[in-house]
């Protein structure tokens, strides 16, 4: 019998004392304030754009470790929400408004009803062809871009995305601009939370354990995946729109598959299933890349060493090494 | 009302293999009936069919009065069709607690549920209980599914089964591997549950099937040979030629 | 219609997929024996042809590059087999994925490393420089050579499979590893040794090509996509079929691309992709369901 690695690790995991939940809420709540207060605390102003792309780069994480972590179903054209998201937002931004809560609707209806179109086909299957067909989905999308000269630019993409406004109010500082990224950050995280733990999360859970079992025991397996590739293209079209605010463009090289790649190198990295180390492991990365590119003119060496180093040995991510350690800590205790 | 489970003319062929041949079978209401037949008879094909996994060539499946021939699995379970499989299939990682939970949370429709805790609900737990005491493994509730013993695996099976509701249950070969007391617990367990149940049964053990079963449907090679009354069928000379008269031989 | 077009862009496909042959099979070969989708094996194919540029250098001719470059590839490739691919083998077959994938940014970014963003400039040896005429149409000498020997080649790696004693025991693993294994085949030697022989194919149908097709940092990623392309087409693992899938693909993306420019490729992407949901045997209906 094969050993899936992917242990059942729930973002909030078991507490087996009070003082061991209270501890994790915590933690928890302190994070999130330091991240909301982070470019006051004296940071630079390009540190703080940096973790505006690491916080954008988590959310992207996130989305596909709802469906390789949970769902088992691992995606090789990630990059396809992502950008989906990037250029429907905007466009929009470009010939009707840039308005935030207007634009990322607009973007998240256009992404959905072509997830959708594309779940009801994905949702019949699984493994190695599913990793194949949605490689080809985004090889599809992006021949798209170049192609599709009035609508995406071709090559040179669309440039000079107008700066979001919020409620009218422009967000033109990096700080500005940072604090929504952050907050929508933290909602879709306590949200995607909210559906790990819930009854449609753990079926989830079950298809990616055995699709044979779950659909025995009454679970319609290709609703089910249908409606999580949805999900996790809707929240990859947060991350895209957000990117495409920030970059105030993109191309369509959005699309390459190596990106598909990348993020699911660093959502495995984080450890999948666990939706937190997918976002840690996201910013981490983010900031390391920053530092690598100016020592190794080959990050992608580095990079692919450290990724297949992990994926033998670490399988279960940081947070793997993480859970274990938080464990043993609790343990000495008691 | 219809019978619980009538099973028409069913075939199905692989490559140029003919696996299941014009079978019929009629189940009546609370009664176990065994399938029972030499190896590669196509009794398990016939359960793939009958349980969605598999798309018959030809023939019907009606269950309760409706034609259910094409249905897929998850379908077929909300109308109260449940199987078991040959080969123990739990979701190893999980607790015995969890594997039957989700069962009782897909029976209670609730697969879609994205607002409350899964591990909060009630309902869900009480159920989950209920079905675990019935087969007597309520005290290995938290262990993980992987960890039980063979037997224990086998009856942990049974227990997600029930916690479906079924109206209609269809057990593989469910006493496989184990020993003869193990084997005896899981019949007296079945002939309890047929109070409530109708159970069509596949299985090797012939004292099993002899003592416990209302009806015996026997194949051979794809064809139902025989049908008939415990007694009826251990008398039956065909049956004895093809099938019986090995185990007898084996039985000394 | 400009028929001396159409044939050239024709026999610039043939040519193209007498070269995708090499790679294509080595993939196929490696899924349907091992499940192991081979992420990396463009890079190899890259690789192959870098290795042929430095071996030139080194020693002064031409053929003797060719030869050697695959011998090394085989080494290098059984060398990350055992140290990257062997470990993780008795996980969940979809790991292999990511393993893969990782090991093909490492030999990107080595050959990025080592030799640069430029592209590979290798000319064909000097006998086979000039061209023939072909219909009436002018096409250089080398393309038609190269691409013969890929076929002889290729037509080799086919006899050996399906006629001797290795080929035999290729085709009992890929058919049910536990029943080969049960019955005395060594199937973990046998995966290593053809994986470093598709590494090997791979490796020399990239050395072969230099002088024909560019090649540079994205040579590694564009030759695995079309390689995936044709194996789905073909059907995994059912290695007639995914001969055939590689002249389809190289033959759509020529003509396509000559007559019906960007939106070409993604029709083939969509058309693939939809075998692989629809029909996952492959178009001829003889491969592995993924």
């Amino acid at each position: 019998m094969r050993r899936d690695v992917v242990s059942k690790i729930a973002p909030a995991p078991t507490a087996a004392s009070l003082a061991e939940a209270f501890t994790a809420r915590l933690l928890f709540l302190s994070s999130m304030a330091l991240l909301l207060a982070f470019p006051f605390l004296g940071a630079n102003e390009f540190t703080v754009t940096l973790l505006t792309e690491g916080l954008i780069f988590g959310i992207w994480a996130m989305s596909l470790d709802l469906l390789a972590g949970f769902t088992g179903l691992m995606s090789f054209g990630h990059a396809s929400g992502l950008g989906l998201g990037a250029y429907t937002a905007g466009y929009f931004a470009q010939h009707v408004t840039s308005e935030f809560l207007i634009a990322l609707p607009a973007a998240e209806i256009v992404v959905a009803v072509l997830a959708v179109l594309l779940g009801v086909v994905v949702g019949r299957i699984s493994g190695v062809a599913f990793a194949i067909v949605t490689l080809a989905i985004s090889q599809v999308l992006l021949q798209i871009g170049i192609a599709w000269l009035p609508v995406t630019g071709g090559m040179d993409g669309l440039i000079g995305v107008p700066v979001p406004t919020l409620f009218g109010y422009k967000l033109e500082s990096g700080e500005s601009f940072y604090l929504i990224v952050a907050v929508i950050l933290i909602l879709v995280y306590l949200a995607l939370v909210r559906l790990a733990n819930s009854p449609f999360g753990h079926t989830l859970q079950a298809i990616r354990l055995s699709e044979q079992r779950a659909a025995a025991i009454g679970i319609n397996v290709r609703l089910h995946k249908c409606a999580i590739f949805v999900v996790s293209w809707l929240v990859a079209a947060i991350a895209g729109t957000l990117l495409v605010f920030m970059k105030g463009g993109t191309t369509p090289m959005v699309f390459n598959w190596y990106q598909s790649g990348y993020v699911l190198a660093v959502t495995m990295f984080g450890g999948l299933g666990t939706l937190l180390g997918p976002l840690v492991g996201a910013i981490i990365v983010t900031f390391l890349h920053d530092q690598a590119i100016s020592l190794f003119k080959a990050w992608q060496f580095v990079f692919g060493l450290a990724f297949v180093l992990a994926v033998i040995f670490f399988p279960a991510g940081i947070a793997g090494i993480a859970i274990r350690t938080w464990n043993r800590l609790w343990e000495s205790r008691c | 009302m219809g019978k619980p489970l009538l099973i028409r003319d069913l075939s199905k062929a692989f490559g140029g293999v003919r696996a299941v041949e014009r079978v019929d079978v009629e189940v009546q209401p609370r009664h176990v009936h065994s399938l029972i037949g030499p190896n590669g008879a196509g009794k398990t094909t016939v359960l793939n069919c009958v349980s969605g996994f598999l798309r018959p060539d030809a023939g019907r499946v009606v269950l309760q009065g409706t034609d259910v021939t094409r249905w897929p699995p998850h379908r077929l379970v909300a109308a109260g069709l449940v199987r078991t499989f040959q080969i123990t299939t739990l979701f190893g990682e999980l607790t015995v607690r969890e594997n039957v939970e989700l069962a009782v949370r897909s029976r209670l429709g609730q697969n879609l549920d994205v607002i409350h805790q899964a591990g909060r609900l009630g309902q869900a737990r009480n159920e989950a209980e209920e079905a675990l005491t019935t087969v007597g493994l309520l005290d290995r509730v938290e262990a993980r599914s992987d960890q039980l013993s063979h037997g224990d695996k086998r009856v942990l099976e049974i227990a997600i089964a029930l916690a479906l509701n079924p109206r209609v249950l269809l057990l593989d070969e469910p006493t496989a591997g184990m020993s003869r007391s193990e084997a005896e617990r899981i019949a007296r367990l079945v002939r309890a549950i047929a109070d409530k149940v109708s159970i069509v049964l596949i299985e090797h053990d012939t004292e099993i099937v002899m003592s416990i079963s209302d009806m015996i449907t026997v194949m051979a090679r794809g064809r139902v040979i025989a049908q008939g009354t415990p007694s009826e069928i251990s008398k039956d000379a065909e049956v004895r030629r093809a099938y019986l008269g090995v185990v007898e031989a084996e039985m000394g | 219609m400009d028929y001396n077009f159409l044939f050239v862009v024709a026999l610039n496909g043939l040519v193209y997929g007498s070269f995708l042959l090499l790679p294509t099979l080595g993939l196929s070969m490696v899924f349907g024996l091992a499940r192991i989708v081979n992420f990396a094996h463009g890079q190899l194919y890259a690789l192959g042809a870098y290795f042929t540029v430095e071996l030139i250098r080194l020693l002064g001719s031409y053929w003797s590059a060719v030869l050697v470059s695959p011998l090394l590839m085989v080494l290098f490739a059984v060398g990350l087999e055992r140290l990257a691919i062997a470990p993780i083998r008795d996980r969940t077959e979809i790991y292999t994925l990511p393993v893969t994938f990782g090991l093909g940014l490492m030999i990107v970014g080595g050959i990025e490393q080592c030799w640069g963003t430029a592209a590979v400039l290798v000319s064909a040896p000097a006998p086979l420089q000039g061209s023939v005429t072909v219909l009436g149409n002018e096409y250089p000498t080398y393309r038609l050579v190269a691409a013969a020997l890929s076929l002889i080649i290729t037509s080799t790696v086919f006899a050996v499979v399906q006629w001797s004693s290795i080929g035999l025991q290729i085709r009992a693993v890929a058919d049910d590893r536990e029943m080969a294994a049960a019955i005395g085949v060594n199937t973990d030697y046998l995966i290593t040794m053809v994986f470093g022989s598709a590494a090997g194919f791979a490796a020399l149908a990239g050395a072969l090509g230099a002088p024909i097709f560019t090649v540079n940092l994205g040579t590694g990623s564009s030759v695995l996509l079309d390689s995936f392309l044709a194996v789905i087409l073909g059907g995994l693992g059912y290695l007639p079929g995914s001969a055939v899938g590689a002249f389809i693909i190289a033959l759509a993306k020529n003509i396509g691309s000559a007559y019906l420019s960007d939106w070409s490729i993604a029709v083939i992407f969509g058309v693939v992709g939809l075998t692989l949901v629809i029909r996952p045997q492959g178009v001829l209906g003889r491969g592995r369901v993924a």
